[in-house]
């Protein structure tokens, strides 16, 4: 298996909008698994393709705390949303930032599970969360769009300093 | 998605560095970079601190956890066994409450997809917690030294009534040294420029060193706080360090070469201290290297002929003409700055001391056919073993007739605290608030 580079804010190719897979065969579980690998390694509990610059609609997701209870989602599409919950979010391609979303608390979702086959199921907690907020990378979308603009500036700066602050530090002798 | 469970992500990702040092022979710095801990992060000093804590006393608290262990952790979860070699640092030798430690690494071992240990880590740093003695009771060498064997042996050997003292001093963390160019600022004043953007008393900042460019500080300060780091008003080098340069001062002129010269600390300060009709050249065989010596000196503005090249083979690079002085710093141990580079005591090897000996022998062979007749050359080490240091010298005079031995000339209060060799003067690591250096000025006499 293979550890995926994860594009970073603001990188442009994070909104390309992904589009909808056709097959679900070995070369696409090839993929599924090394996003696993790359999420897990990286500490996620969730990472959408677009994120290793595959531009397919696929997600993969394990919320659990046992790392033993993982989700894929092929083609997955919000069908019903209920309830809104303020929770605090980060993510893979803004590292080291965290701040609160408001969504919805429960959806119900419909796709392809790893065998291509149909699936529907109503989601909440954490789940639920993370699909929304997986989902939002297949159509080009990060959580920080939903801070304002001030604050996303604030993470721009952030992210370019550590870059600069990481080429410096050969700089001490 | 990512969720922040920032404590238990730094002592997973410390695991990984520690692992990475102790298992796979990485670098420290090298493995804290991979882990990629973001600059704003506010735990990032205290994962720096539990990476190098856990590396520099490591011996130690791994005989330890195996007292509170029944059966060896298998191989294959190494990780686990690693992280509470982390657990158990952080309960000896923090402040962290223990109930934090325990509920930080636990999540730490799910991170690290080990679920099914959980439970063992939680009984393993609560027995450890509950345990009315943490002191380490063995006869073990290693661990109660916190050196591996090889190295507490060749210590011993070269410096048969100082050995403990340089283990000591070795296992304490090093101050931050700054160099002050003369060029832009004075030292007094740059410290009271610390002082005033620090907003603190120029006591509470450090001290001006017994070398005339030197601040030493009480708390180290990143370096993008330094006022005017960018204009070259300072550079971070240990006071040991500095002190190749200064006992040149009297010879300073001509044709100089540094050889061996990234990442070019030295290489800024002779070109703070020559007058405008000397020239350095400074060559180091690292072509990344010599990028950084290449940046450190126009961020100082100064001006240097820089060339990438294996400084022991003279026909691919040198232009015929004779050095007057050669500044050799050389290829080394680094067992003099085990206490700012902990991980040395897991990277090195004995065979490596051999090895280097003969990379000393003949860098310094090579070059002394490049010296003026009457020209001096200071081979300089940041290593306490006399196989790299008075042995090479010893060495080299055996092929060589033309040596003279010279005196450093130094202030009193430097050269009162050096240790007088065979052929040289090596500075102990600790003292003074130094690094371990050895020093050796060759003059090449007129036959």
């Amino acid at each position: 298996m293979t550890i995926l580079r994860i594009l970073e804010f603001p990188d442009p190719k994070l909104r390309i909008k992904a589009v909808p897979i056709e097959t679900v065969d070995d070369s696409l579980r090839v993929i599924i698994d090394n996003m696993f690998e790359t999420m897990y390694e990286a500490l996620g509990i969730g990472l959408a393709a677009t994120q290793v610059d595959f531009h397919k609609r696929l997600l993969v997701a394990d919320v659990s705390s046992e790392k033993d209870d993982p989700y894929v989602l092929i083609n997955p599409r919000i069908i019903e949303k209920d309830g809104s919950k303020v929770s605090e979010e980060g993510c893979l391609s803004v590292p080291g930032y965290f701040d609160s979303v408001k969504r919805a608390e429960t959806v119900r979702v419909s796709f392809l599970d790893r065998g291509g086959n149909q699936q529907e199921e109503e989601m909440t907690g954490m789940l639920a969360v993370c699909v929304q907020h997986e989902i939002d990378h297949l159509d080009g979308k990060l959580f920080v769009d939903y801070l304002s603009e001030t604050k996303r500036q604030k993470v721009r700066k952030k992210l370019h300093k550590q870059k600069r602050v990481q080429s410096d530090s050969s700089m001490v002798l | 998605m990512q969720i922040n469970n920032n404590g238990a992500m730094i002592r997973a990702k410390a695991a990984h560095v520690v692992d990475a040092v102790v298992n796979k022979g990485r670098s420290l710095d090298r493995a804290i970079e991979t882990a990629n801990i973001d600059e704003t992060n506010s735990q990032k000093s205290l994962f720096k601190a539990i990476c190098y804590g856990t590396i520099r006393f490591y011996w130690e608290l791994k005989l330890q956890l195996g007292q509170y262990i029944s059966r060896p952790i298998k191989r294959k979860d190494n990780i686990i066994e690693t992280l509470l070699i982390i657990g158990f640092f952080q309960i000896k030798k923090t402040r962290i409450p223990s109930h934090a430690i325990v509920a930080q690494t636990v999540e730490a071992v799910r991170l690290l997809k080990k679920p099914n240990l959980t439970a063992f880590a939680n009984a393993v740093l609560r027995n450890f917690i509950r345990s009315s003695s943490k002191e380490c009771i063995n006869s073990n060498e290693e661990a109660i030294f916190n050196h591996p064997a090889w190295l507490i042996k060749m210590l011993k050997n070269s410096w048969p009534h100082k050995w403990q003292e340089i283990i000591e001093n070795n296992n304490i963390q090093a101050p931050m040294w700054l160099r002050v160019n003369h060029k832009k600022i004075a030292t007094k004043d740059y410290l009271k420029k610390i002082a005033y953007s620090q907003n603190l008393s120029i006591d509470e900042i450090g001290y001006i060193g017994d070398l005339d460019q030197s601040i030493c500080l009480k708390n180290p300060i990143s370096v993008k706080s330094l006022p005017d780091f960018d204009n070259g008003y300072v550079s971070v080098q240990d006071g040991a360090a500095q002190i190749a340069v200064e006992c040149l001062l009297n010879d300073l002129g001509g044709n100089i070469l540094d050889a061996c010269a990234a990442p070019g600390g030295k290489t800024g300060q002779l070109l703070e201290k020559i007058n405008d009709d000397s020239t350095v050249t400074a060559v180091d065989i690292d072509p990344f290297r010599v990028e950084i010596i290449k940046e450190n000196l126009s961020r100082l503005e100064l001006k240097a002929k820089i060339i990438t090249a294996d400084v022991a083979d003279t026909k691919s690079w040198w232009d015929s003409q004779l050095f007057d002085l050669i500044l050799m710093d050389a290829p080394c141990s680094a067992t003099g700055v085990i206490r700012r580079h902990p991980d040395i005591k897991h990277l090195k090897r004995e065979k490596d001391i051999d090895a280097l000996n003969k990379i000393q022998v003949n860098i310094i062979n090579s070059l002394w056919h490049l010296l003026k007749p009457g020209g001096k050359l200071l081979y300089v080490t940041c290593s306490v073993l006399e196989e790299e240091n008075d042995l090479v010298i010893k060495k080299l005079k055996l092929l060589h007739p033309d040596i003279l031995i010279n005196n450093l000339l130094l202030n009193n209060n430097i050269r009162d605290v050096m240790h007088k060799t065979n052929y040289g003067y090596q500075l102990l690591p600790g003292i003074k608030g130094m690094d371990g250096f050895y020093f050796s000025y060759l003059e090449k006499a007129i036959l």
